[in-house]
């Protein structure tokens, strides 16, 4: 069998602090939020898909919050792929939909990242982890770090500046600014970005997302008639490697491949996207994509940024909510924000983030690792 | 996996930088292996590194990971790509540039051996 599968519903929790909430809690939140807006019940859902908590790690967390949420799927469990979990499990719940396995799949994703007890550094000490055991981690490499020695390599060889960077940053504050449910949205500017703190060089306090609380929920369906008539058209993937010290070619991280496989399967070209939602972690996680994926030339993501390519009335409008950067980063679900507002632009449902010529074909990337793993979508509004 | 590690870390403790290279298909790895991930053989052998190469990429880290590198804040980080044709991480001075030349000696930072990159 083979069929499309259809966008019925998103959810999301505001994100930031999420005080006396846990994992459950905000899963359950923006579970029930996705199902209000498709209009189906729980007892709908036949596929149930989620990722990790680091706040709350548990072997078995999908059949745990169905059992929590109250539903007793037939298609159940939790994936892990790094930030690209949340592309990922779209792109499975695509396939599941597509087979005839399911009908009618809930994503959810979301963790307390921020306010659980140990807090933003326990975090980074977990996360920190995801180095090589033998040859990275006992050097003291950080997250940060790592993408800062990819920022250093990738700015040297294709002469992207400090500046550049920032101008990621500042654009995502800025789209922040208009969605009621971001983490931070206070306006910043490039010397802001500039002057703030060092974290791991090039990149600068600004430069990196917050640790944030919040969830996020999609309901696919193979029932267009039920739907938002919004169509996952395409989806792709790739893994080159596990660790910077194996991403040892600037060029290609396997962003360009994921999203080759997705626009191909869609029958698209990269012409006919009109919004883009691309993992945003770091700025130069951005920038670097941007540029592997095509939508900037190889050095000019900063002069598009600059100019108004990536702005709400730009070419391309990007991140309209914000991004990881500003809107946040719950883990999971971090990684999920991006779809979610693509569909509500697609819907017509942005509020006064709205475009105004609503886009027709809309590109998603999520990214894992240190650009290690990579999961692109194509969603069409049918 | 331990018995390779026991030898690399050896290696390193005596100032030598142990690295693997495969009798089948001539390609060399980093990260240790009872095979070789190019091509699958198990035919890999021990080579030590002449401790030459040029850095690839440098990050100074200003927020630590654990309260034991917070009392070295800040330190750099560095990937240097070797003359046989591998990279690995090490520490470094935080003045260095890409494509300086360096070469490699060991630290102890504790109880573990490390690398660092001179330039040369």
């Amino acid at each position: 069998m083979s069929r499309p599968a259809w966008i019925a519903g998103v959810g999301n929790t505001r994100f930031g602090r999420l005080e006396g909430q846990d994992t459950l809690d905000i899963m359950s939140a923006a579970a029930a939020s996705a199902l209000a807006d498709a209009g189906y019940g729980r007892g709908e859902v036949d596929g149930l898909l989620t990722g990790y908590s680091t706040s709350m790690p548990h072997i078995m967390l999908a059949t745990l919050f169905a059992e929590h949420f109250g539903i007793k799927p037939d298609y159940c469990h939790a994936i892990q792929l790094g930030g690209a979990t949340g592309c990922a499990l779209v792109m499975l719940a695509k396939l599941l939909v597509e087979s005839g396995q399911c009908e009618t799949v809930l994503v959810v994703a979301g963790e307390n990242r921020l306010t659980n007890p140990g807090g933003r550094d326990s975090a980074i000490q977990t996360l920190a982890q995801v180095g090589h055991a033998e040859f990275e981690v006992p050097y003291g490499g950080t997250i940060p770090a790592y993408y800062g020695l990819l920022a250093s390599a990738y700015m040297h060889r294709y002469g992207l500046t400090e500046q550049d960077l920032a101008e990621a940053a500042v654009l995502m504050r800025t789209h922040a600014a208009d969605h009621p449910d971001a983490h931070l949205q206070d306006r910043i500017t490039v010397l802001d970005v500039m002057a703030s703190r060092a974290i791991a060089s090039p990149l600068k306090f600004l430069d990196c997302c917050p640790i944030s609380d919040g969830g996020i929920a999609v309901l696919v369906t193979a029932d267009p008639d039920r739907s938002k008539g919004i169509k996952l058209a395409g989806a792709g993937q790739a893994h080159r490697h596990q660790h910077v010290s194996m991403a040892t070619d600037l060029s290609d991280f396997g962003a360009a491949r994921a999203a080759r496989q997705a626009l191909r399967q869609a029958a698209c070209d990269i012409e006919s996207i009109d919004m883009i939602g691309i993992y945003d972690s770091f700025t130069i996680t951005l920038l670097i994509l941007l540029e592997e994926i095509g939508f900037s030339a190889r050095g000019q993501s900063g002069f598009d940024l600059r100019s108004g390519r990536y702005g709400r009335g730009g070419r391309l409008p990007l991140n309209t909510h914000g991004g990881l950067l500003s809107f946040g980063h719950s883990g999971v679900a971090g990684g999920m924000a991006h779809l979610v507002e693509l569909c509500r632009q697609m819907a017509g449902e942005a509020e006064s983030r709205q475009v105004a010529r609503r886009p027709g074909v809309g590109f998603i990337h999520g990214d894992g690792g240190v650009l290690s793993s990579h999961v692109s979508l194509v969603l069409t509004q049918e | 996996m331990q018995a390779l590690i026991d030898h690399y870390r050896a290696e390193l403790r005596a100032g030598r930088l142990a690295f693997q290279h495969c009798k089948q298909c001539g390609r060399s790895q980093a990260f240790l292996r009872p095979f070789c991930a190019d091509c699958g053989s198990d035919r890999v052998t021990w080579r030590i590194a002449g401790g030459r190469g040029t850095v690839a990429s440098l990050s100074v880290v200003h927020r630590a990971p654990t309260p034991e590198f917070r009392d070295r804040i800040p330190y750099a980080i560095l990937l240097v790509d070797l003359e046989e044709g591998l990279r690995v991480m090490t520490h470094g001075q935080p003045d260095l540039s890409i494509g300086c030349p360096v070469r490699l000696t060991t630290h102890a930072l504790g109880e573990q051996y490390l690398l660092w990159g001179d330039p040369l």
